[in-house]
């Protein structure tokens, strides 16, 4: 039972940036957890702040059960992956992969077969004897890794491990990842701004604006049910199509209706608590929410026609406000730019946020 | 982030701009030429002066060479001149300076590069307030604290030892070689000290382990520098050190100052050159790797 858990941590620079404000975070035994949020947000200090390489300014860290708020890296049984690899370019990859385990004190024997283990599973075996300087990019990447799992570390970190590599191989490394979290089941911590990234490989992303949690949810739940309108906007590519509008009361049931007159029926949609008639909403309806239709449908002029292969993404208009659309390709035949289509949305599956808190509601 | 060892060993000249013409190459070789003789021709009259006998300098033709070259005058500079009230030659200052010279060059590089390392890798409460009294430090003029550093020499019971002199020289150039380890070390990317310290590596064992392997060319430099300028030193060495036991700059300083009766010129050439040849033996053997170790402060993966 190895877990992180941050408690009320604060981290402020030099007495005035308030970078990192009350996160309180559990993070189970095995759980692969994303910390994903634009360049700015904390992500990268609260990784640090956990790694004991930043000291904070109010707060605790535990880590597997143990208060670590005023230790050392080393005394942490952490493991970490850095943005640069940061191998050490004197040393060769068994160097590498043995400087902790010396570090340790450990028995050669010991360091030469867990080294050995390691290389096996990342099939870093030949680069062994290399320097860092005579590896390609991917192969550092991996000698990177090595070098955090050959320890055995109940908590593997990692910054933004992926993002020096081309697209192609970014790939690959990240099914690897996903691959090796599943065979060795230890914690891991992964810092990315790349929200592909974070949708695949987690099993529980925590979003961060301004250095706090704007929601801590499963991949799943984060696309389908954002609990606000950063969220919202943040995850989905293209993202999340907003109108703003009013409650109003529909002989079926409650409604949005927006300024330009276009009213929706969500009486289906399970608000939290029952809104009130008048009040100012966001309406959010991604892309793929949208369908063609022959009648009854809303009016959706298509300026800009994007054919993606899979799907066809239309810049278009529907009412005053500008919306992405995105259709199966057969829909679109035939359908030029500069014309006017009739679409429906599926209303089961749209979010509602409050106009003045940005909160679902 | 890488050091790329190939870059970092390559030495990046400017490219010569080809002459115009031949004239001016001409000029310009011949301009390069005069200044290169008018520096090596003080070299070349004690090389010539210290071989010849007395008789023959007497004659006055300081560029003539020597009509029966000897190397007498060498052998009773280094065996024999007096100096002070020994005459034992310049030998006994050569080993003093020796003495001087390795705990002192041990010392100031130990002290001066893990100070800079502390203060370039890791947060040292005060570090910038540190580091600008260093930089005060530095230029204060060594007669000014000299009479202080006699009296705090003398009561750690170290004034007239050759060990004093290599403490006062220790001393003297922490402040410099502090800021230049520190802006050399400055430069090694911060994340490696940082998988250093997850992977366990404490103060000492990433400095060992990690830091020093990066650092051979600057570690190279300041060698050098330190040994030019401690071989060289006369004022800590005449204050500082030993009556019986001066390095050999004092040692040649009294040998061509406290003669009476005749001025043997060619024992002072021969002194002189043999008390210069140590500092210009290191850098031939060295002047690749000096420059090297300067350009090296660019490095960058």
């Amino acid at each position: 039972m190895s877990s992180v858990s941050v408690k009320n941590i604060d981290k402020i620079y030099q007495g005035k940036t308030h970078v990192l404000k009350d996160l309180s975070l559990d993070i189970g035994s095995g759980e692969f957890l994303v910390l994903l949020g634009p360049s700015g947000c904390g992500k990268t200090t609260l990784l640090n702040c956990i790694a004991g390489l930043m000291d904070i300014e109010g707060g605790r860290i535990e880590i597997a059960g143990k208060d670590v708020t005023n230790r050392d890296p080393s005394e942490r049984e952490i493991a970490m992956v850095f943005q640069s690899y940061a191998l050490y370019p004197t040393k060769t990859v068994y160097g590498n992969l043995a400087f902790c385990l010396r570090m340790k004190k450990k028995p050669k024997e010991f360091i030469d077969r867990r080294i050995r283990e390691t290389a096996e599973l990342l099939q870093i075996g030949e680069l062994l004897h290399r320097k860092p300087a005579t590896l390609s990019g991917g192969q550092r990447q991996r000698a990177a890794i090595g070098r955090a799992l050959v320890r055995d570390a109940a908590v593997c970190l990692f910054d933004e491990p992926l993002s020096n590599l081309d697209a192609k191989l970014r790939t690959e490394m990240r099914i690897e990842l996903k691959k090796l979290h599943n065979k060795l089941r230890s914690t891991f911590i992964y810092v990315t701004h790349d929200q592909v990234e974070a949708m695949t490989l987690a099993t529980r992303i925590a979003v961060m604006d301004g250095g706090r949690f704007s929601q801590i949810s499963s991949p799943e739940e984060l696309y389908e049910r954002p609990a606000n309108t950063f969220v919202a906007k943040f995850i989905g590519s293209p993202s999340m199509n907003f109108l703003s509008g009013t409650i109003v009361a529909l002989p079926k049931g409650l409604g949005v209706r927006t300024a330009d007159g276009l009213e929706f029926d969500v009486s289906s949609y399970p608000f939290a608590a029952p809104p009130a008639a008048g009040q100012s909403v966001i309406l959010g309806i991604r892309p793929e929410l949208f369908q063609r239709t022959e009648a009854g449908g809303y009016p959706l002029k298509v300026n800009i026609i994007e054919p993606l292969g899979a799907n066809v993404l239309c810049y278009s208009e529907l009412g005053e406000t500008e919306v992405v659309v995105s259709f199966d390709p057969s829909d679109m035949a035939g359908v030029k730019a500069d014309s006017t289509v009739l679409v429906a949305v599926t209303l089961k599956k749209v979010s509602i946020f409050d106009a003045a808190t940005q909160l679902r509601l | 982030m890488r050091i790329d060892a190939p870059l970092r060993n390559q030495i990046v000249l400017p490219n010569a701009i080809p002459p115009k013409n031949v004239a001016s190459s001409v000029i310009g070789y011949a301009i390069l030429a005069v200044f290169a003789v008018l520096f090596a021709m003080p070299l070349y009259v004690m090389i010539v002066t210290s071989l010849k006998s007395m008789d023959e300098i007497r004659l006055g033709h300081i560029f003539a060479l020597p009509q029966a070259p000897s190397f007498d005058a060498w052998d009773t500079a280094w065996n024999k001149a007096a100096s002070g009230f020994m005459k034992s030659g310049l030998k006994s200052g050569f080993w003093n300076s020796v003495l001087i010279l390795v705990p002192s060059l041990i010392m100031s590089v130990a002290i001066s590069s893990i100070c800079g390392y502390a203060l370039a890798c890791w947060k040292v409460r005060m570090g910038n307030f540190l580091l600008n009294s260093l930089l005060v430090c530095a230029f204060i003029p060594f007669p000014i604290i000299m009479y202080p550093m006699i009296k705090m020499t003398v009561f750690m019971k170290i004034y007239n030892t050759n060990f004093g002199v290599s403490v006062v020289h220790t001393i003297l150039a922490l402040p410099i070689l502090t800021m230049i380890f520190k802006n050399f070390f400055a430069s090694i990317p911060e994340e490696l000290v940082k998988a250093a310290r997850v992977d366990g590596g404490r103060f000492l064992g990433t400095f060992f382990h990690i830091v020093l392997p990066l650092s051979p060319n600057i570690m190279i430099v300041v060698a050098i520098m330190q040994i030019t300028s401690i071989w060289n030193d006369f004022l800590v060495g005449l204050t500082f050190g030993n009556v019986s036991a001066y390095p050999m700059t004092v040692n040649l300083n009294n040998i061509t100052q406290t003669q009476t009766g005749v001025r043997v010129y060619n024992v002072y050439m021969a002194a002189a050159i043999l008390t210069a040849i140590p500092p210009l033996v290191i850098y031939f053997i060295s002047g690749k790797l000096f420059i090297r170790g300067i350009t090296a402060g660019a490095l960058k993966g």
